[in-house]
């Protein structure tokens, strides 16, 4: 497939130093100590991870000012997934800024849908808030071409996305998540849920991805406006997959309004 | 008047517009929620590599309540053609939330 090998090839190339950290996540028995020693060699990618982390939807009471001390919280996954965000939102350059604060808020919203579920990896989730359309960041950045006639055909026929990416790509940006998740060699369950999130039936790990694909949905209700009056289709198969019942979505949707605050009174 | 928050990049910050939020440089905090921005702040901001901040915004009731009528209409709109119970429920959820900040707002 030609999008596919073009795609692959433009994709940034992986700093030596985060290759580094991933060979050593691959090895049993590795220590916070160590993964944080290769890191901090390279302070601009230190300096990213922490404002990752320290941005508003982590939400930590405390400022995090050491990068031990953010891979000893956040734990290898997480970590291997924050440094696949900094390669993905290298810059926010104005192009990339509504797909960022989309990304943003996606996180936020998946940390609070896997707290009042009490779900363990709630940072793993927010990681994958923060890359369920990294494939559309990368058609953006490097195909911006075909990403203006998405635009266009979107804006034209009053579709979602999905229905306009396949028209123009071929395939929707669910398929590029996945060849970029397969070249980067992804953490499962975050590879799983950026793949699957539109289709949860076909996810192996369907709570975590039925979160990510609810947040996704939420966030889009979240932010309608005159300009975007479309969201991406909802799977009945998600209320059943979470437990989702009417108190639960309302609880959720408190907390994301205090969480994302569009205003607030004084 | 409400005070609303938005997320601004650097690049569109003007002088006059008011900080949401505490900005660090490294551990220490650089610049403290609630200071007016000047020229020499933005270009500051900008030097030291924040690419967006959160600034507030003044928005009168009237604006408010229209901007919330808004929403729940856009809420009815796109889910004219959605018909599951899941949808159902997430629609009800989202108007209620809205509706909620409307009466309480206005």
């Amino acid at each position: 497939m030609e999008l596919k090998e073009e795609l692959l090839e433009k994709l940034p190339a992986i700093p030596k130093v985060i290759y580094e950290v991933w060979n050593v996540l691959e090895k049993k028995d590795v220590s916070p100590e160590t993964v944080s020693r290769i890191i901090e060699k390279d302070i601009t990618l230190s300096a990213k991870i922490l404002r990752i982390i320290n941005s508003p939807f982590y939400g930590f009471p405390n400022r995090i000012t050491s990068v031990k001390h953010a891979v000893i919280l956040l734990g290898f996954e997480t970590i291997k997934g924050l440094l696949i965000s900094t390669l993905v939102f290298g810059r926010i350059t104005p192009q990339i800024e509504e797909l960022w604060n989309h990304a943003c808020d996606c996180a936020t919203v998946a940390g609070i849908i896997g707290k009042s579920f009490g779900i363990k990896e709630t940072d793993e989730l927010r990681v994958s808030g923060l890359l369920h359309d990294m494939g559309k960041v990368i058609i953006r950045n490097y195909f911006p071409e075909l990403d203006r006639r998405i635009t266009e055909l979107k804006e034209r026929l009053n579709c979602t996305d999905l229905e306009a990416e396949k028209k123009v790509l071929g395939v929707s940006h669910t398929t590029v998540n996945r060849w970029i998740a397969e070249k980067w060699n992804f953490p499962e369950r975050i590879k799983d849920s950026i793949v699957f999130h539109h289709e949860i039936g076909s996810a192996k790990n369907k709570l975590f991805t039925g979160i990510i694909s609810l947040s996704d949905i939420i966030c889009h209700i979240y932010r309608l406006d005159q300009k975007k009056r479309w969201i991406p289709p909802i799977d009945e198969r998600i209320c059943e997959i979470l437990g989702l019942d009417e108190e639960k979505i309302k609880e959720i949707l408190s907390s994301v309004g205090e969480s994302l605050p569009y205003f607030h009174e004084r | 008047m409400i005070i609303a928050e938005m997320r601004l990049s650097v690049e569109k910050l003007k002088p006059g517009m008011r900080l949401a939020e505490d900005i660090y440089r490294g551990s220490a905090i650089f610049c403290k929620k609630g200071t007016v921005l000047t020229e020499a702040i933005i270009e500051k901001l900008k030097e030291i590599g924040i690419e967006e901040v959160s600034i507030e915004e003044e928005i009168s009731k009237e604006k408010m309540r229209k901007f919330l009528e808004e929403k729940i209409s856009l809420v009815e709109e796109v889910f004219k053609d959605v018909d599951n119970p899941c949808a159902r429920m997430i629609k009800k959820a989202f108007v209620e939330f809205w509706k909620k900040l409307l009466s309480d707002g206005t």
